[in-house]
């Protein structure tokens, strides 16, 4: 995992600047991370976004059919 | 000539401060803070906020009152009468303000702005829920940037908690070793392997104090940045799932089902509860601090007479259980607290002042010690004397429970050690606290061998 590890931050390194405007220090490698773990949570926050759109699209329906007519 | 006395915990943040002025509380904010104060209240957030209950309210006051000359506004917060702090919060609790400071986050973000600091300090309970206190710790959103207070959440927030559910409820007590949140790379050593299959944990918790090890001391370039507003909302939404849904199972703890382990019966539990009320009734109409007061049935005694009331109990079982009761109720006047009344929060951080010691920040009307002295005195081998001596400090009047050596609880505590307590008598009880208070009353619980008394601090003499 180290060796992996190592080659990913270096990848991320050449993309990723460090804000040192704060007054909390947050840590090079609390930045890396993050921005890693948001690569991949973005895409399952993008799977959960989509799943909601399918429930929410069948509740329309059912509440449609369910009106009275 | 200014009288303000400023708070000495604040001093990290160059935002502004907070201060005191004849005992209320303000927070001054700094022009260097202008732009971001100006965002927060001109983009909605602050009223959002405000109106949703998450954040504590505040006026803007006289800029006269500023202390220092590079002031931009003054501000007077809703004055809170009980501050507590991290370590003394339940799991529930600890889980609460978390999941606030994420909400806030996501909703900060909304308005272009984001939290620059993630503290458990930052939280405070008032009427029964957590509360946003720090009015300073909002900044502008810039394109692209990472979360800066992540390492801080992290360390604050989700490490306890993790703690607690996989290792040991008591492992928040570390935040009061650790004021900065406790190390990640420490946590990791204490928690089991099956951690590294949660998504959550692995990433949040294991691969960030890999990633701390690696790039800790190293340089690195300032370049192109990286991070979308979509990923951050996207980080901050999976430690919020997580969150959710980490749950702490109640377990049985020696306190914990108290109230159906006792010597008493039902009429004299009855009966207690009726002399306990006669007294609150006699006493005046300020907080009420319930010591060793377990799920608070005494506690809500207080507050159904319309008193506030702080429970405090060792016990993290007993403690999860009333923050329960209280959280599922909507309960706005208990506040319940682990505390070891032996062993009380001292004052930590910077000269032992940035957190106060828990009775520095606390001050009772009346005191509750039902069912307590036998631990204390006997227990912990606390001499009455110096028993009464804290309880004057402290309160103005004392409802207190003797219990004698005969009864079967303390008989209990005696059973497996040699009774050197020869002191231990009601007599000599009545005289040592006799020297600090003036007994009002005392009303002996029929079929119990036990006396509640109420007693008054003795007026200070020149």
């Amino acid at each position: 995992m180290d060796k992996n590890f190592c080659c990913f931050s270096v990848f991320i390194v050449f993309l990723v600047a460090v804000n040192a405007d704060a007054y909390l220090d947050a840590g090079t490698g609390s930045y890396f991370i993050q921005i890693l773990i948001g690569f991949v949570a973005a895409g399952l926050f993008s799977l959960k976004l989509f799943w909601k759109r399918i429930i929410s699209f069948f509740k329309s329906i059912g509440k449609r059919n369910n009106r009275p007519k | 000539m200014t009288n303000e006395i400023l708070e000495s915990s604040s001093f990290r943040d160059p935002s502004g401060f907070v201060f005191y002025r004849n005992g209320q509380l303000y927070r001054q904010v700094n022009l260097v803070y202008k732009s971001n104060y100006d965002l927060f209240i001109s983009s909605g957030l602050y009223n959002e906020l405000n109106n949703k209950g998450l954040l504590l309210p505040h006026q803007e006051d006289d800029i006269k009152k500023a202390v220092t000359e590079d002031a931009y506004k003054i501000i007077k917060p809703l004055q809170l009468n009980i501050i507590s702090y991290p370590y003394e919060w339940c799991f529930s609790q600890l889980k609460d303000a978390a999941l606030l400071t994420l909400e806030i986050q996501q909703i900060a973000l909304q308005h272009g702005m984001v939290l620059k600091d993630a503290s458990a300090y930052n939280i405070q309970f008032y009427k029964g829920k957590p509360v946003f206190i720090d009015t300073l710790s909002f900044e502008v959103y810039k394109e692209g940037s990472p979360w800066v207070a992540y390492r801080q959440f992290c360390q604050h927030f989700l490490v306890p908690l993790v703690l607690m559910k996989y290792n040991d409820v008591r492992m928040n007590q570390l935040s009061k070793v650790f004021l900065d949140g406790i190390p990640l790379d420490f946590a990791v050593k204490q928690l089991p392997t099956k951690c590294l299959f949660n998504f959550a944990l692995f990433s949040h918790i294991f691969m960030h104090a890999k990633s701390q090890k690696y790039f800790g001391g190293k340089q690195v370039a300032k370049s192109i940045h990286s991070m979308s507003k979509f990923q951050l909302t996207a980080l901050i939404d999976n430690m919020q799932s997580f969150i959710v849904n980490c749950r702490w199972k109640l377990k049985d703890s020696e306190w914990g089902n108290y109230y159906s382990d006792t010597n008493y019966s039902d009429e004299a539990h009855a009966q207690k509860q009726k002399i306990v009320r006669q007294f609150l009734l006699q006493t005046s109409s300020g907080l009420v601090l319930d010591i060793g007061g377990n799920v608070g049935t005494y506690s809500r005694l207080a507050n159904n007479l319309g008193r506030e009331a702080v429970c405090l109990d060792i016990d993290p079982v007993a403690v999860e259980k009333n923050y329960l009761s209280v959280k599922n109720s909507d309960e706005k006047k208990l506040l319940p607290l682990i505390m070891d009344v032996t062993n009380p929060s001292p004052g930590i951080g910077w000269g032992n002042e940035e957190r106060q010691s828990f009775f520095q920040r606390i001050s009772a009307d009346t005191i509750i010690a039902l069912a307590l002295l036998h631990h204390l005195a006997i227990s912990n081998n606390l001499p009455f004397q110096k028993i009464a001596v804290l309880f004057r400090n402290i309160c103005k009047y004392c409802i207190i429970e003797w219990i004698p050596k005969e009864d079967s609880q303390v008989q209990r505590l005696l059973a497996t050690r040699q009774d050197i307590f020869t002191n231990y008598s009601k007599e000599q009880f009545e005289k040592c606290f006799n020297q600090q208070f003036d007994i009002i009353e005392k009303v002996p619980i029929e079929g119990s061998l036990r006396t509640v008394y109420l007693l008054m601090v003795k007026t200070k003499r020149n």
